[in-house]
């Protein structure tokens, strides 16, 4: 099968991320284990490494909140939560906000050092010198835990 | 008794639930021969009463401001690049510093003003950057304080109701304490 060989892997386009569709990211405990209330979602992560070319996630469509769990260097709870992003609820912040941002699907095809092949990689770009507090802000309002991998703090 | 009652009440409100003790009986010492004796100008005194409390309750976040915001800081600023072993940035204290330097010269010219704006959070960012994070009944704000100190400071802020008085801006250091201090004196 196509599907099986990574390097014959499409990198897919935007009509497929569907508005039912999510995007997960592991966040680890430096990030929130200072907030006033874990539920409420802070802006803090919502940037990216200052080398990295956008926001890596993992696509719903690829990837359950348990595989991003497990691509994590310390795949639990006390240490990471994941968080997600509904597709259709980003899209229409992105439109209404006007924020320079795109999804973009970015399987990772061959391993690189530590990081695995891992077809749900998307990122999330930003297409011009952005107003990183703006794009935080929207980003945080439309963010969730997923149920059941809330950090255990 | 129960004019007494309402009048202690209204005294005690506003100020900062971790009052010492001491502060506090110096606070009702003060005012209490003046309650007993005609509780009929508790009303007329609630605008002096309502002042003072501010300037108690600004005294004391002054005060114990460090204190307040060690916590955001502990277990995280001197971590050093790649403590997570997947390359992460550190957080420098020179950059802790700064973020908290351009906190202090806001909030403390604001309070001395009697304006109430209260302690954000203060939260590290993965690109090694702090954010200052308001949310409040009144305004959003969130203010990003980057970890290269040639980069710009990212400020974007919202009057809850008023879109008119939104803020977007991005600027170097310097500028951002008095922009900042205009847009909060402006929204209050």
């Amino acid at each position: 099968m196509v599907e099986d060989d990574p390097l014959k892997w499409e990198t897919e386009p935007i009509e497929n991320f569907l508005d039912a569709h999510f995007l997960f990211r592991g966040i680890h405990r430096i990030f929130w284990m200072n907030w006033k209330e874990i539920h409420k979602i802070e802006p803090n992560l919502f940037s990216t490494k200052a080398e990295a070319k956008g926001l890596s996630t993992d696509w719903s469509k690829y990837a359950t909140p348990e595989d991003t769990l497990n691509r994590l260097r310390a795949p639990t709870l006390k240490v990471n939560g994941i968080l997600e992003l509904n597709v259709g609820r980003l899209q229409f912040t992105i439109k209404e906000n006007k924020l320079p941002l795109i999804i973009k699907h970015d399987p990772i095809r061959v391993p690189k050092g530590k990081t695995q092949i891992n077809r749900a990689h998307t990122l999330l770009m930003v297409i011009n010198k952005p107003n990183k507090a703006k794009i935080k802000r929207c980003l945080s309002k439309i963010a969730n835990w997923v149920a059941g991998y809330m950090p255990k703090s | 008794m129960t004019s007494i009652k309402k009048a202690i009440t209204s005294l005690l409100k506003g100020l900062p639930d971790n009052i010492t003790l001491e502060e506090l009986i110096e606070y009702i010492r003060e005012d209490w021969e003046e309650i007993s004796k005609s509780n009929a100008n508790v009303i007329t005194k609630d605008n002096a009463n309502s002042k003072k409390t501010q300037d108690i309750k600004f005294k004391h976040l002054k005060d114990n401001f460090d204190k307040i915001i060690e916590k955001y800081g502990k277990g995280i600023v001197g971590l050093e690049d790649n403590w997570d072993e997947e390359g992460s940035k550190g957080y420098d204290s020179e950059i802790w510093s700064r973020t908290i330097e351009l906190l202090k010269q806001i909030l403390f010219n604001l309070w001395d003003k009697l304006i109430d704006v209260p302690i954000p959070s203060i939260l590290p960012s993965p690109d090694g950057s702090f954010d200052l994070n308001w949310e409040t009944d009144m305004f959003e704000l969130l203010v990003n304080i980057p970890a290269d100190t040639h980069e710009s400071v990212s400020i974007y802020g919202e009057r809850i109701g008023h879109k008119e008085d939104e803020i977007e801006l991005r600027l170097r250091y310097e500028l951002a304490m008095p922009v900042l201090m205009q847009w909060l004196r402006m929204i209050h």
